[in-house]
């Protein structure tokens, strides 16, 4: 198994995308933190002033939590789209093998993302955030949310292996990715909350404790867990087990 | 290494529908360590199918195909039994040529072995690019990368799906030669071509497939037997014919010409002419090479894009 773990991680570390990717999700968080603290203004509903927009703007450090789901997307797809699942399994045919070394790398990567864009979102709340009046930062409440989010991005990206290796298209995975991230899964949230808490978009909020409806965060996380095994589990008997010619 | 008497590939009654068109139909056969096996027939004969299904990439809807007696799928490291060359064996564009080694020898070694890769990019002439992204590669340069790919876990058993694809003359000749190397070593080699001139001159034995059907399989000199013309000449035209057709030859052709012979070895013919004591003047095997490509031809006939 170490070698198998070793072979992916290489996998991702011989290309640029990870780069691509991890650029990306620096400017999203930017976007995220940049004008929650500049556009905040004095005495009104949207100052930092008020402590709920503080959490808000700490869980807005955790904004690209997409692009682990991505990066997990792509460590699965891309292996179809460029033909080398055919080396992938004549090395090792055993597919449960192979999903779960691809999980636990990709769990690795969600974290160095998480670890890297987390902490770049917060020196930069912590070097803007002179310029606006605010209430005070609680150190004990950003560090939750650092540590949540990391939980966070790895799910996520093991939860993106799954559905890669559940759609296998590389164009298609994402774009039902992004949709049900970012279109089906608000609609759904803001509607039928009580079904949104329960789909995984609604374990990802509750890691960041922005609603005081949510799931506690060990549920959300088990939740994600739980997509995830589900996921793979069809996959591994299905898609992948399909002919590769 | 297996005994020589076993093989170590076998197909038996392997069949492969791919919605309503039959790839492969109820075909068997055996290939034998220490010897280059030609997999001949035209294009869409079934060929890549067959070899995907011994590599345990396309699951077959009946019989079997194995390795050593197993199916791929269930050694423990496959990698390190069974090498493949296939044609569709994809590359990210943006890796390396190392790091596409690197990412196999890791599973299959459990270690990076870079230096052995970098030895192996090296004899296949990769010794230059193994740091350029594979995606400026010439069709060449792949096919030399998936060779060395196939070699790194050092298999008893080389499966390769039209490996010329690419190469040059130069190219095509090393490999023929290098290929006959490892079955001098008692090693397996299955190689598949939609040209029989192509193996030819390189495989001891040959296994013709059409429409997804065995033709014939067996040894190559006993297929030119069987297919070549011997032309014999001698004073005692009559006593000759009536002796090889004895030995049920198909015999053409009248004195001063000779005789056109079919179903003999050149052997077998002076035996009779010996035995039959007929004075011989002239034996020579007429135009083999055209000979074998027509009975090729005959085999296979009726295949629509070969």
């Amino acid at each position: 198994m170490s070698g198998l773990l070793r072979s992916e991680w290489l996998k991702v570390t011989s290309t640029r995308m990870w780069w691509v990717l991890f650029l990306v999700a620096l400017g999203l968080t930017a976007l995220s933190v940049i004008p929650a603290i500049l556009l905040s203004g004095t005495a009104d509903e949207f100052s930092l002033e008020n402590p709920s927009m503080m959490r808000q703007l700490w869980a807005g450090i955790a904004s690209a939590s997409v692009i682990a789901l991505i990066l997990g997307i792509i460590a699965v797809t891309g292996e179809f789209r460029h033909q080398t699942i055919t080396d992938s399994f004549l090395t090792q045919p055993r597919r449960t093998a192979f999903v779960t070394a691809k999980a636990g790398v990709q769990a690795v990567w969600g974290a160095i993302l998480a670890i890297v864009v987390g902490g770049f979102g917060i020196l930069l709340a912590i070097v803007l955030l002179p310029t606006q009046p605010h209430s005070p930062i609680d150190a004990g409440h950003v560090a939750g949310v650092y540590g949540a989010a990391i939980l966070l991005f790895a799910l996520y990206a093991v939860l993106g292996v799954a559905v890669g290796a559940l759609i296998r298209s590389q164009v298609i995975a994402l774009v039902v990715a992004l949709l049900w991230v970012m279109l089906m899964e608000p609609l759904i949230v803001t509607f039928l909350p009580a079904v949104g808490k329960w789909l995984p978009g609604g374990g990802a909020s509750a890691f960041l404790q922005s609603s005081p409806d949510l799931l506690p965060l060990w549920a959300g996380a088990l939740l994600l867990l739980g997509y995830t095994m589900v996921f793979s589990a069809i996959a591994i008997r299905t898609t992948l087990q399909r002919d590769i010619t | 290494m297996s005994r020589v008497s076993e093989p170590s590939i076998t197909v038996s009654h392997l069949t492969k529908d791919f919605g309503r068109v039959r790839a492969v139909d109820d075909l068997s056969f055996e290939v034998l360590p220490g010897r280059v096996t030609g997999f001949l027939g035209p294009n869409g004969a079934g060929k890549t199918t067959t070899l995907r299904c011994l590599l345990g990439l396309v699951r077959a809807d009946e019989g079997h195909a194995r390795v050593n007696g197993a199916d791929y799928r269930s050694l423990k490291n496959p990698a390190r039994t069974v090498g493949a060359v296939l044609e569709a064996t994809g590359f990210h564009p943006g890796r390396s040529a190392l790091a596409h080694m690197e990412i196999r020898a890791d599973v299959l070694y459990g270690r990076r072995e870079s230096q052995r890769c970098r030895n192996l990019l090296g004899f296949v002439g990769l010794g230059d690019a193994q740091k350029r992204r594979v995606g400026g590669f010439s069709m060449g340069m792949r096919q030399r990368l998936t060779l060395a790919q196939a070699l790194l876990g050092e298999p008893d058993i080389l499966i390769l799906d039209e490996p010329t694809n690419g190469l040059d003359p130069a190219g095509i000749a090393w490999l023929r030669e290098f290929l006959r190397s490892l079955a001098d070593q008692g090693r397996t080699i299955l190689v598949s071509s939609h040209l029989l001139a192509e193996v030819r001159q390189s495989v001891d034995d040959v296994v013709i497939v059409s429409r997804g059907r065995l033709r014939r399989a067996g040894r190559l000199g006993d297929l030119i037997g069987s297919g070549a013309a011997v032309l014999v000449r001698s004073p005692q035209t009559e006593q000759l014919r009536a002796a090889l057709e004895q030995a049920r030859a198909d015999v053409r052709g009248s004195s001063p010409d000779g005789l056109e012979v079919r179903g003999l070895s050149m052997a077998e013919i002076g035996h009779r002419a010996h035995a039959c004591d007929a004075e011989v003047h002239e034996l020579r095997e007429l135009d083999a090479e055209t000979d074998l490509e027509r009975l090729f031809l005959a085999l296979t006939e009726g295949d629509g894009d070969a």
